[in-house]
């Protein structure tokens, strides 16, 4: 979402958090797996399990990232009718986007925590030799997918509420990311590139 | 209970309703499992999408999803692109057509080791765009060149279509890599080829002559084109070889441009944080889209929809070519309006038991997808690359960036036609490699 969206103030900070966390995790499965392929090809030891330990970070980074991605306005929309669109018919329907995102965020929660409910009452093991209790990379997933969902409530009840009142911002805060604000956004990062990596522009 | 054509045409226009309304794609695929399993499967179904959820994430094919974003991530912001256009620029310069060929060539380089189009475009855009400055050649076909360049982002393996494909269809992603290779190099060379024609026949097109660069200064700057060349080597040897999976080569990547980063000076925390952010962002997008269509795709099967269409066409006596035909025509006007990348998802559910009860081989089918999602980044109005190119340029008007890709467009349309008419262009290189 922009900067200036006050819902976004408070989610962006914590989702960024969570999304570096996982890139950590990733990163982390890329040394495994970096470990466990030298192991397995040279040395004929295997660390067991290193695809299993991928699977969950995907799971659980999916989920945290989904939050993320939302504050970013990142989730995929087609905004060549929309835009189209009387601008008064526009404020309905970003409000009706949210309000369905929150409602498909809210249920995988609901959902999720089912999913944990039962790897807790029927202790499952992932089926292969790491035998993994599944509750615990679970539990991360779940707090991703209630993240999501409970920031996904936040912004479809703030956006409501900008339509309720008739607030100008709506559809700025809430209208689909378009590509020229996503190349801005490269673009800014390349110049930052330029400042902090002195890119040859001026090697020839 | 009976599928019907009815039934069938329903949930397809409620599909492309429900998008072009604007509601998330994800929302809509979801939206209609769900509405599909309330009217005819009842509370299992619907309460199993936890499990789903859970299921289509945890899943070790898809973990290389966050890896290529990351490996590409590196590599821009480690500065090793910018570095590339010029090494490159040094080499095809001489070529009729000069600085265009860069545009193509670094795109093609740039795709080997990236797994999207639109950051294919925003970096080698931004660097060539400028550097086109004053130097005379027509703005149209610099336009096209970069555009339809960055599309070979998708087919020149790594690609994120593929694995996404590959994952949804249990189609090997080892195999759609090496069927890629000889298709991507292909339109390259096909790409190249209209820029000197053109440019042969109109030198007006092509700019000032530049002065060559001393060789030295050329054979130094080569070094650049050392990283992005040493990653996909090793992404593509170490599947070659049966070392590693195409996730296990993804992390190799990611691992080796870590070091490239380091070794060069451009890696801090901070440039790492951002990767990250970027990676986890992107990342999420597509498996937020992946989990509904897996989800759709389990409720579609649970009502047996599979079967039913491939009854059904199988009725009509429906010839392969007569699908692809159908099926040519559908996403060409799909890509006209919908993201690349949810259209193949998207219409995966759909149209894969087709492919499969009409015998289509499906790695062959995974790389006439990604063309088709390729033409669909630069076809007007919403052709993802065609906004990214027009956006960095910031003057003149879109239509100067569709002319342009026109021909461009032209040669991947002839691409499908060849691709039909030998279908082992794509599967050779499979069959050698994998047997």
């Amino acid at each position: 979402m922009h900067d200036d969206n006050p819902v976004s103030r408070i989610v962006q900070p914590v989702a960024r958090i969570a999304a570096i966390l996982s890139g950590y995790a990733v990163l982390a499965i890329a040394f495994l797996t970096g470990i466990e392929i030298i192991g397995r090809k040279f040395f004929g030891f295997s660390l067991q399990g290193v695809d299993d330990y991928g699977g969950y970070v995907l799971a659980i980074t999916a989920a945290v990232g989904a939050c993320y991605t939302m504050a970013q306005r990142g989730h995929t929309r087609i905004d060549l009718f929309l835009l189209r669109m009387p601008r008064g018919v526009q404020r309905w329907l970003n409000v009706l986007a949210m309000l369905t995102l929150a409602a498909l965020a809210t249920y995988s929660a609901l959902r999720g925590w089912s999913v944990l409910a039962e790897s807790i009452e029927f202790p499952s093991v992932s089926s292969t030799p790491a035998q993994t209790p599944l509750w615990a990379p679970q539990t991360l997933w779940l707090a991703g997918l209630t993240l999501f969902a409970v920031f996904a409530i936040a912004y479809a009840a703030h956006a409501v509420v900008l339509l309720l009142r008739g607030a100008p911002e709506l559809n700025r805060w809430y209208g689909p990311h378009t590509v020229q604000e996503e190349l801005d956004e490269e673009l800014a990062a390349a110049r930052d590139r330029d400042i902090h990596t002195g890119t040859p522009a001026d090697r020839t | 209970m009976e599928i019907t054509g009815t039934l069938i045409l329903t949930g397809l226009l409620l599909l492309v309703g429900l998008m072009a309304i604007g509601l998330h794609v994800a929302t809509v695929m979801f939206a209609l499992a769900g509405i599909a399993s309330g009217l005819y499967l009842g509370s299992s179904a619907l309460l199993s999408f936890g499990t789903q959820y859970w299921s289509a994430t945890n899943n070790y094919v898809l973990v290389a999803i966050p890896l290529f974003v990351l490996l590409g991530e590196l590599l821009v912001r480690g500065g090793f692109t910018d570095r590339m256009y010029k090494s490159l620029s040094d080499w095809l310069n001489p070529l009729p057509g000069g600085l265009l060929h860069t545009n193509i060539g670094a795109s093609a380089v740039f795709a080997a080791v990236s797994g999207s189009s639109v950051a294919t475009a925003a970096t080698i855009g931004t660097v060539a765009i400028p550097a086109f400055r004053g130097r005379g050649y027509n703005p149209r076909l610099v336009l096209g060149t970069v555009a339809a360049g960055a599309t070979l982002g998708i087919l020149i393996p790594p690609s994120i279509n593929m694995i996404v494909y590959g994952a949804m269809t249990g189609t090997s992603v080892g195999r759609l890599y090496a069927a890629g290779i000889v298709p991507g190099l292909l339109l390259t060379a096909m790409f190249v080829l209209v820029v000197v024609v053109m440019c042969r026949f109109n030198p007006a097109y092509a700019g000032a002559k530049e002065p060559s660069v001393a060789f030295a200064l050329r054979l130094r700057r080569l070094v650049d084109l050392f990283p992005p060349l040493l990653i996909f080597a090793l992404v593509m040897g170490t599947i070659y070889f049966g070392w590693a999976t195409p996730t296990e080569a993804a992390a190799v990547g990611v691992l080796v441009a870590l070091a490239l980063a380091g070794a060069f000076g451009t890696l801090s925390i901070r440039m790492l944080h951002e990767c990250f952010v970027v990676t986890i962002s992107v990342s999420a997008m597509i498996m937020l889209i992946a989990v509904s269509a897996f989800y759709l795709n389990f409720v579609l099967g649970l009502m047996g929809v599979p079967q039913a269409m491939a009854e059904f066409v199988g009725g009509l006596g429906t010839t392969p070519n007569q699908l692809l035909l159908v099926l040519t025509i559908l996403y060409l006007i799909l890509g006209c309006f919908m993201d690349a990348l949810a259209m193949v998802i998207g219409t995966i559910p759909i149209v894969m038991p087709l492919v499969i009860a009409l015998k289509i081989d499906p790695v062959w089918f995974g790389i006439y997808l990604v063309l088709m999602a390729e033409l669909a980044l630069i076809t007007p109005p919403v052709g993802m690359n065609l906004y990214v190119v027009q956006g960095i340029r910031k003057e003149g008007s879109i239509a100067d960036v569709i002319i342009g890709v026109l021909p461009f467009l032209l040669m991947m349309l002839l691409l499908v036609v060849m691709l039909w008419a030998w279908p082992d262009i794509a599967l050779w290189l499979p069959r050698v490699s994998f047997g």
